[in-house]
């Protein structure tokens, strides 16, 4: 009677998973955050990178998993959010490389995209990011400290910009910065890497779209 | 004491429900048996039952005795599969719903694959320009490629020759290399990714030196690279097929193709004259 | 295969129920009748002692019982011995055969 039980019980846990299946596959086979990056990468044919930063976005905790993390391979960086699982940056061959996150790193109480410089050179203790925002007639240039985050720096750009006539330009702005793909990169910016002395090390600048350069 | 009672008495201890009531029949079963014994020796049907209650020991100490027997950790686990059993039905229901609407709202457009095509096609444009495609020549090409797990064939190659005559300020005479890649794999669940990039990223060049690039900003230029397109199509959960196109001004077919693939650093080289695709 | 032995020692109640079923199914009413008849009633086994025995018994899968409808319409569990069953039966009785066999041969040298 009992051993009865066991069989009707076991039967149960097997068609309850192959039901789990069914539902799972019905769904587009989802899958955890990071592995799903890791089949994104697959599916591009793009080499598997080294996870070499990771953090929270407060746009993705409402929409999903809030964590992003960054990438790299010998060629190429990829950062990856909920919503945008894959993107692909070329990288600087020789030298430091910036990208931006796909997520904003904070929606309250102050608008904050992050920024991150992968490929500092030896020795760097500190780095300082200076950006050009712009939208139709305004324009702002914003300087920011990094952190150093492991191997690489974060710059966490904040709006500044209260209750008033050039708020929502700068909110445009700073959403178009995480849109941005690294051929048609619209800002300008420089990146400034110091030793611990406060020398320079390392200058990376990009003059903005359409000067002919490439954001990588 | 009347059987039920002792019967009740001695499986108290029994924590799973069936089992309870299987051991509850087996000694019901036996009171009854003594019970029959002690009518057919003349005793009253409720004497007899009080004397076979009496036989059968004291309940509660069997009660114990059984209740340790009787653990009820299997009959967790059935109750558990029936809960978990159930919850999954309901969901999978729910889910089918959901799932057979979106489809029905939105259903797969009916695509065909490519085709080698007629000798002579014509297209006509509102603009009264008309554009002529004579098929020149085209290619079996043999072979597979395996890259990231999905293999690769070439299942069609050809090449056209393009006129238009119209108003509008086209090159009268063009011709077009069609060369369709077939990326097919049983890993259902994570197909080659089907956009264009996937082959429009990087440039592709050929045996002659030529460079073909998608003219877009940030991509290639006019100047130095020739016109080159793709179109991608599903072929069943398997398989996805891109079909590409390049832009040969002068007609001269190059002896092989250097198709990328992919965002990593692969590519595939398609082989005309020996008919072979190759690493 | 280490297995926890529980009271089926040599010359233990759960021997002789192993032993009655030897060769044939029964209940556990019929048990009890078999075990005294063949014992002329030294053995009278408590019904109390009975069931979790053979319960026990079953569980550990020395017995296998199901569940049958008499003749009368009752239904009735009736347990039959089983392979594993025997070879524990066997070992036990070879144990007693040989216990028997010493304590005899002491009593008689005395």
């Amino acid at each position: 009677m009992t051993s009865r039980h066991i069989r009707r019980a076991l039967r149960n846990l097997g068609l309850a998973a192959l039901a789990a299946l069914v539902i799972w596959s019905m769904k587009g086979y989802p899958l955890p955050m990071e592995m799903d990056f890791r089949r994104y990468e697959r599916q591009s044919l793009a080499e598997r990178s080294e996870i070499l930063f990771r953090c929270e976005s407060q746009g993705e905790a409402m929409l999903g998993d809030p964590d992003m993390f960054l990438g790299v391979t010998d060629t190429a960086i990829h950062t990856s959010s909920d919503t945008h699982p894959l993107n692909i940056w070329p990288r600087n061959a020789d030298g430091p490389t910036l990208v931006v996150l796909p997520s904003e790193l904070e929606l309250q109480p102050v608008f904050t995209v992050g920024l991150v410089a992968v490929g500092a050179p030896e020795g760097t203790a500190t780095a300082r990011l200076t950006i050009t925002l712009s939208r139709l007639d305004w324009a702002e240039d914003y300087t920011v400290d990094g952190q150093r985050q492991g191997a690489v720096f974060l710059f966490s750009l904040a709006a500044r910009h209260g209750e008033d006539d050039w708020r929502s330009h700068e909110r445009e702005a700073l959403s178009e910065l995480t849109h941005q793909q690294p051929r048609t990169f619209l800002y300008p910016y420089t990146v400034e890497f110091f030793d611990a002395d406060g020398e320079t090390l390392d200058v990376l600048a990009y003059d903005g779209y359409g000067s002919g350069e490439v954001a990588a | 004491m009347f059987a039920k009672v002792w019967v009740e008495e001695a499986t108290r201890k029994i924590r799973f429900k069936p089992d309870r009531a299987a051991v509850g029949r087996e000694l019901d079963g036996h009171i009854r048996d003594i019970r029959d014994k002690y009518e057919a020796q003349g005793l009253s049907p409720y004497d007899a039952e009080m004397r076979a209650t009496a036989d059968m020991g004291d309940p509660a100490a069997i009660a114990e005795d059984l209740g340790r027997i009787h653990k009820p950790y299997w009959g967790w686990l059935w109750r558990l599969s029936q809960w978990a059993l159930g919850i999954l039905l309901v969901w999978a229901v729910l889910t089918g719903i959901g799932y057979v609407r979106n489809r029905l709202e939105y259903p797969a457009a009916e695509v065909e694959l490519p085709q080698l095509p007629e000798e002579v096609e014509t297209r006509t444009y509102a603009d009264g320009g008309v554009r002529t495609f004579r098929l020149m020549d085209s290619w079996d090409i043999g072979g597979s490629v395996d890259l990231g797990g999905y293999r690769f064939t070439v299942p069609l190659a050809y090449l056209q020759e393009r006129t238009y005559e119209g108003p509008e300020d086209y090159t009268p005479l063009q011709y077009e290399l069609t060369v369709c890649l077939r990326a097919s794999s049983w890993r259902f669940w994570e197909p080659i990714s089907a956009g264009q990039y996937m082959i429009l990223s990087h440039e592709a060049v050929d045996s002659d030196g030529n460079r073909y690039g998608r003219w877009e900003p940030g991509l290639f230029s006019q100047e130095t690279h020739r016109h080159y397109f793709c179109n991608t199509y599903g072929d069943g959960p398997f398989a996805v097929w891109y079909e590409i196109q390049l832009d040969l001004p002068d007609g001269e077919m190059p002896d092989w193709v250097d198709i990328p693939i992919g965002y990593g650093e692969e590519r595939l080289r398609v082989n005309f004259a020996e008919g072979v695709v190759g690493p | 295969m280490p297995r926890k032995e529980t009271g089926v020692l040599p010359g233990s109640t759960a021997m002789l129920v192993l032993a009655v079923l030897k060769d044939q199914e029964l209940y556990g009413y019929r048990i009890i009748e078999e075990l005294a008849a063949r014992s002329q009633n030294v053995f009278q086994l408590k019904e109390g002692t009975l069931y979790p025995l053979l319960h026990t018994l079953e569980k550990e899968k020395l017995l296998k019982g199901r569940e049958a409808p008499a003749p009368n319409g009752r239904v009735r569990r009736y347990y039959r011995i089983t392979q594993e069953g025997l070879r524990v039966l066997e070992e036990k009785e070879a144990a007693w055969h040989t216990y028997a066999g010493a304590v005899t041969a002491v009593l008689a040298g005395v």
